[in-house]
């Protein structure tokens, strides 16, 4: 049903809509094959016509007010409907039982969708959607896209849910077999040509971590127990008062009452070198990225990168470049935990006050030591988050490190992965988490005793 | 109520005038621009040659006018305040003083030396030595405590810490707050806030102070007290002072002289009498309206030149007799006593004027 010209105009109202509609109604070319359903889409007119104009139009009324999102869902929907009713009428055609209860539904859907849109049409406001009633010009151009975009997913849809069969590239993604090989090969090349050529740089790195590693490993394991106990408690007392004396405490006692000591230590120096590593360049470079928004646009997506890239993936090249042990173990670890240290930086250093750089800059500070007087001391707190988050990813990647040989609790619970036995698996994961929570109320508690200073 | 010292008045204009020839102001601004956007140079020569308004600049090269072709100078000991609605670009002209912010074009010297050829090094010294700021929003370090903040500009210069500890404790005595040296900002209020910035910005006993818009966050009480512990302590230091405010009648209070802008310009400068006499235009005029004269204007602004025989009658009648400086407020508890006219002579007790009821009513109303 299209509404005359002559039905547009005769609307009620005031005068003065009534002549802006026959305004509208007029601009639209009457030669142009849109007219049609141009007309319907001129500006407000009453309830009742709006709702018949957007129940006839469905997904193309939405499409021309740009609510694009609603389109796509009402198109999706009315794809099913289309797709249900069409293989009902093949059923009724075929024969075969249940067709009729089938065409009943899909035309359901189908009615059900636009009544449903076509009473937001009436109350925009139930959405909180703005007016959409723009100039007639851009109306037009959204609804050729809207009804373009309908046709071909509607016409391919149904062909491949309902015709003969498809033209194959239309069924599946032609994807040239080759390429995803040949630049899987390009790769391994690279890696390989890598490997040989920066063998020393590798190594070099390779024997840093490892001394780092082994210096701290052994504060932790060769240290008498009682000593690491006593200095660990004396530190949870100083950050977070008797509370978290008293979780680190009975963290402590189920590591040792399990059998868990020495290899929690040796996790803790794992964990320990990370940070320190983590810290060391997450800081400077989160410095870095606060201060000059090109480094930020190159280190930004870096950092996504490493975030979700998948662990298993850069686990093989780290095997092939630093071969296998903890070395690698730390540096995956690395690379897993230290974005958020360079995010939490930057963020940081971005929030100190303006008013405050510009005071200390009216009394003559420099940029070393506005630096070092005003913005580090501000980001503080910040950094410390970022600590603390270092510490829970880096905890979270001892399993994986221990996939690798990197020792301590990872390698209990790949053990008993592999010899499925849950109860070890369960004492083990547990030995994990309550040190991580042990970490946590540490770091957390020193970042309130700072703020705690103050009071 | 505080009153300035009564010969400034008149003759402030003149020793400017005297010390501006003789090179012996300590802030001089000449011709300075500021033109914020992309093409800056661009808009200023649109500005200076085409004569394009704000508006046209702000169209063609999307640019703010921030301050337009404003030249002033400060003597020293004196207390300029720059008085303007937000917007009229008063804290982009302070910051100038400083190089907080670079002009465009135009220059700024203090005590004779044009400071926009320092260097960098230089720039942060004479920051550290000889100027000190106050801002608005008090922006002191959250991190540190009160005698610390004071002592940041000492810090800054690596003063050994006893000594700039024991510096910044004589200052907050000064802003009577050294019972909160330990305390941390946040547990101020903004009053005492403010002090802390008062103090900090004394701390290394600067020739300049630079008062960006100081009280105008605070609620008109503590405004108030902390204007009168301005004033007392500007008569005590004779600090060469910009003040900014967006308020006349604290500009009036403050003030040796007044610079009011508008849009980036200079409207006009001049004595609190000189602006609430004579505003130069409208927009000076409807500021003007609401202000109290009885503190501004003296004898002299308004008295009526001596009839014939009015010197012969006022020794007749014992007429009460003042010298030209005397202020409405005084004029006017001799009024409200007698009905005689008041005789105004001169220092050598030459009578010069006569201010009748009915020109001190209508002064005072402004007419």
């Amino acid at each position: 049903m299209t509404p005359s010209t002559d039905e547009v105009i005769v609307v009620q109202g005031p005068l003065p809509d009534r002549l802006r509609n026959r305004e509208a109604a007029v601009a639209v070319p009457a030669d142009s094959a849109a007219a049609a359903v141009i007309q319907p889409a001129a500006p407000a007119t009453t309830p009742r016509h709006r709702f018949t104009e957007s129940f006839i139009l469905g997904p193309v009324w939405l499409a021309a007010r740009g609510l694009w999102y609603l389109f796509v869902v009402a198109a999706i929907g009315e794809l099913v409907g289309l797709v249900t009713a069409g293989s009902a009428i093949r059923r009724i055609l075929a024969g075969t039982p249940g067709g009729p209860a089938l065409l009943v539904l899909g035309i359901a859907v189908i009615v059900l969708l636009r009544t449903a849109f076509a009473i937001i049409a009436v109350r925009p406001r139930l959405l909180q959607l703005a007016s959409h009633d723009d100039a007639a010009a851009q109306q037009r151009r959204r609804m050729a896209l809207g009804t373009t975009v309908l046709v071909v997913a509607y016409v391919l849809t149904l062909w491949r849910f309902l015709g003969p069969a498809l033209w194959q590239p239309l069924t599946t993604f032609p994807a040239p077999p080759a390429l995803a090989p040949q630049v899987a090969k390009a790769i391994d090349a690279a890696v390989k040509w890598a490997i040989v050529s920066f063998g020393a740089f590798f190594e070099a790195i390779r024997f840093c971590v490892f001394w780092l590693l082994t210096g701290i490993e052994a504060a932790f394991v060769v240290t008498p127990w009682p000593v690491t106990v006593i200095f660990l408690l004396l530190i949870a007392w100083r950050a977070g008062g008797l509370g978290v004396l008293a979780f680190a405490a009975g963290s402590l006692a189920y590591l040792g009452l399990f059998g868990f000591w020495e290899k929690s230590m040796s996790t803790l120096a794992l964990v320990a070198t990370s940070v320190i590593v983590c810290v060391a360049f997450g800081v400077p470079l989160g410095i870095l990225c606060a201060k000059s928004r090109r480094s930020n646009a190159v280190i930004e997506p870096i950092l996504d990168v490493m975030q979700t890239l998948p662990t298993f993936v850069y686990l093989i090249p780290a095997v092939a470049f630093f071969s296998i042990g903890k070395p690698p173990g730390v540096l995956a670890t690395v690379i897993f935990a230290m974005p958020p240290m360079i995010r939490l930086t930057s963020l940081g250093i971005r929030q100190v006050p303006q008013t405050v750089k510009e005071a200390a800059l009216a009394y003559g500070a420099g940029p070393l030591q506005l630096m070092a007087k005003v913005e580090l001391p501000l980001a503080i707190p910040s950094i410390l988050t970022g600590t603390n988050q270092v510490i829970m990813m880096s905890l979270s990647m001892v399993v994986i490190a221990g996939l690798i040989g990197a020792g301590g609790l990872g390698l209990d619970v790949i053990r008993a992965l592999n010899f499925l036995q849950t109860g070890q698996g369960f004492l083990a994961g547990i030995a994990i988490v309550l040190m991580a929570m042990m970490l946590d109320r540490i770091v957390r508690g020193s970042k309130n005793a700072g703020r705690g200073r103050r009071q | 109520m505080v009153t300035r010292p009564k010969s400034r008045l008149e003759t402030l204009s003149e020793r400017v005038h005297h010390a501006v020839m003789t090179g012996t102001a300590t802030i001089e601004c000449r011709n300075l621009y500021k033109i914020f956007g992309p093409r800056p140079k661009e808009a200023l020569a649109a500005l200076r040659e085409n004569g394009l308004g704000k508006p046209d600049v702000k169209a063609k090269y999307d640019s703010v006018v921030g301050v337009h072709d404003v030249s002033f100078s400060v003597e020293r000991g004196e207390v300029f305040c720059i008085m303007g609605l937000s917007g009229s670009g008063k804290s982009t002209l302070v910051r100038h003083i400083n190089r907080l912010v670079e002009p465009t074009a135009g220059s700024i010297f203090i005590q004779g030396e044009d400071i926009g050829l320092k260097s960098r090094r230089a720039m942060r010294k004479l920051r550290a030595e000889k100027i000190g700021m106050v801002f608005q929003n008090f922006a002191l370090l959250p991190h540190l405590n009160v005698v610390d903040n004071v002592a940041l500009g000492l810090e800054l210069r690596s003063l050994p810490r006893d000594e700039r500890i024991a510096t910044a404790r004589r200052k907050l005595a000064l802003v009577h707050l050294s019972e909160w040296d330990e305390a941390w900002p946040e547990e101020l209020s903004g009053g005492m806030q403010q002090r802390v910035g008062l103090a900090r910005a004394l701390a290394s006993d600067p020739d300049i102070l630079l008062m960006d818009e100081p009280f105008s966050a605070l609620d008109p009480l503590i405004r108030r007290q902390l204007q009168d512990l301005f004033i007392d302590l500007s008569r005590q230091m004779r600090k060469t002072t910009v003040f900014i405010t967006h308020d006349l009648a604290e500009a009036i209070r403050i003030g040796h002289r007044i610079g009011i802008m508008r849009d980036g310009r200079m409207v006009q400068v001049g004595t609190p009498s000189e602006i609430v006499n004579r505003p130069k235009d409208d927009y000076v005029k409807a500021f003007v309206q609401g202000i109290s004269r009885l503190t501004i204007l003296a004898a002299a602004d308004i008295m009526e030149p001596l009839g014939g025989d009015d010197a012969a009658l006022a020794a007749e009648q014992h007429w009460p007799v003042r010298r030209p400086t005397a202020l409405l407020d005084e004029l006017i508890d001799l009024t409200a006593e007698s009905d005689l006219p008041i005789l105004i002579s001169d220092g050598d007790g030459k009578p010069v004027g006569i201010v009748r009821r009915r020109v001190l009513l209508r002064s005072i109303q402004g007419k």
